[in-house]
């Protein structure tokens, strides 16, 4: 029976199928092993389509040696160092700016306030500035840092609840007094009584916001 | 001078951006833009870039940039499917040489058409190690994978290649 292939042929025959892809996959990266070439070889003169792969993956490693190289085209080079420079002025810009602000904050207001300061400072008498002692600077620093540290607390410290106005409690109250009228009209309609832990209960957060005028005359509109 | 220090990592780098840009793109003037947008990244991030790892650094924001730039793309109309613009592909290279025969010509034209048509990652491997010529451990750190994972990848991107060089011959 000439036309039949066995079967322990054909897988033998794809499993040197696969090991020749698989050598053929490496193509590019180094020269092929003589171990490789021997065995792409032998398979290659048994299987045409590996044969073609063969010669395609040769062409494809050889393609992309050949692949050139590309140049930065100078529009690009010169519109990215233009932009660069821009860039660069701007921040040097910016930084001067910084720097003088910095500057004057350090060597003009703060060295005017401690001087200022010093001066507040009860010493010798007047006229006597120059010959100041030692310490009043000194003084007038811990003094400007105590100034500091109040108005930081000042400016941190967590703000109290608002406190409400009197149109505001009173409008509060005019409020209550409709929302029980209304309840106690559903409880003479009804008749079923409003009870008294149950108004309690929603007037406590009032109380607790407006104090107690609100909640007894809100209690007694329930009641 | 950090002005002049970018201008020496830019002359050294820049041709690199840009191939790389050229060939994954696939389009000479997006590549440009890409390569501008790198290029000013560089120089915004020049004081954290070291000198010795710049072209890791460049090649990883490069592919990325690429990578984003196509995703922002959804009508790629023209470019992958009609293959490159005709001026990369003519105007943008030497020729064939002298000993290229008219067949490795022919490869290389469609080679460039396939690469264009790959997907991703198989597309920048491929641009990194076939044109960029990086090891593949350096394929690995730009790509932030694994270097199992990036030979995979390569083996499988050089089959996914000739499958499509080979459906252009058949074709032809």
């Amino acid at each position: 029976m000439p036309d039949t292939v066995k079967p322990d042929t054909l897988t033998s025959h794809r499993t040197d199928c696969e090991r020749a892809l698989a050598i053929l996959d490496t193509l590019g990266d180094a020269p092929l092993a003589d171990a490789e070439e021997s065995l792409l070889t032998a398979h290659a003169a048994t299987c045409a389509a590996c044969a073609a792969e063969w010669a395609l993956a040769a062409e494809m490693a050889r393609a992309f040696l050949e692949l050139p190289g590309l140049e930065c085209p100078p529009a690009v080079t010169r519109a990215v160092l233009r932009e660069a420079q821009r860039e660069a002025e701007r921040e040097a810009q910016r930084e001067a700016e910084r720097r003088e602000v910095a500057g004057l904050a350090a060597s003009g207001w703060g060295r005017r306030l401690v001087r200022y300061l010093t001066e507040l400072l009860p010493g010798p008498g007047p006229g006597a500035r120059p010959s100041a002692p030692a310490w009043r600077p000194l003084v007038a620093g811990a003094l400007l840092v105590a100034l500091t540290a109040v108005g930081l607390y000042y400016q941190t410290r967590p703000t109290p609840p608002p406190a409400f106005t009197a149109a505001e409690v009173a409008r509060a109250q005019d409020d209550l007094e409709r929302v029980f009228s209304y309840l106690g009209k559903i409880g003479a309609d009804t008749g079923v009584a409003l009870r008294e832990e149950v108004v309690d209960h929603v007037l406590q957060p009032t109380r607790r916001a407006f104090g107690s005028p609100v909640a007894t005359r809100a209690s007694q509109e329930g009641d | 001078m950090m002005l002049d220090r970018f201008r020496e990592l830019m002359e050294e780098h820049q041709g690199r951006v840009f191939t790389f840009a050229c060939y994954y793109l696939g389009n000479r003037e997006e590549a440009e833009d890409v390569t501008q947008e790198v290029l000013l990244r560089l120089w915004r991030h020049l004081d954290k870039v070291e000198t010795e790892t710049a072209g890791a650094w460049l090649a990883r924001v490069t592919r990325n940039a690429c990578y984003d730039h196509l995703r922002s793309q959804r009508s790629r109309r023209k470019l992958f499917t009609e293959g490159l613009n005709e001026e990369m592909s003519t105007a943008s290279d030497p020729g064939p040489r002298p000993d290229a025969g008219l067949v490795t010509w022919d490869v290389a034209r469609h080679l460039k058409r396939a690469l264009a048509e790959l997907d991703e990652p198989y597309r920048s491997i491929v641009v990194l190690r076939e044109v960029r010529e990086l090891k593949y451990e350096e394929i690995s750190e730009v790509m932030e994978i694994p270097l199992n994972t990036v030979k995979t990848y390569l083996h499988r991107a050089r089959r996914k290649l000739r499958e499509k060089l080979r459906e252009v011959h058949c074709h032809a």
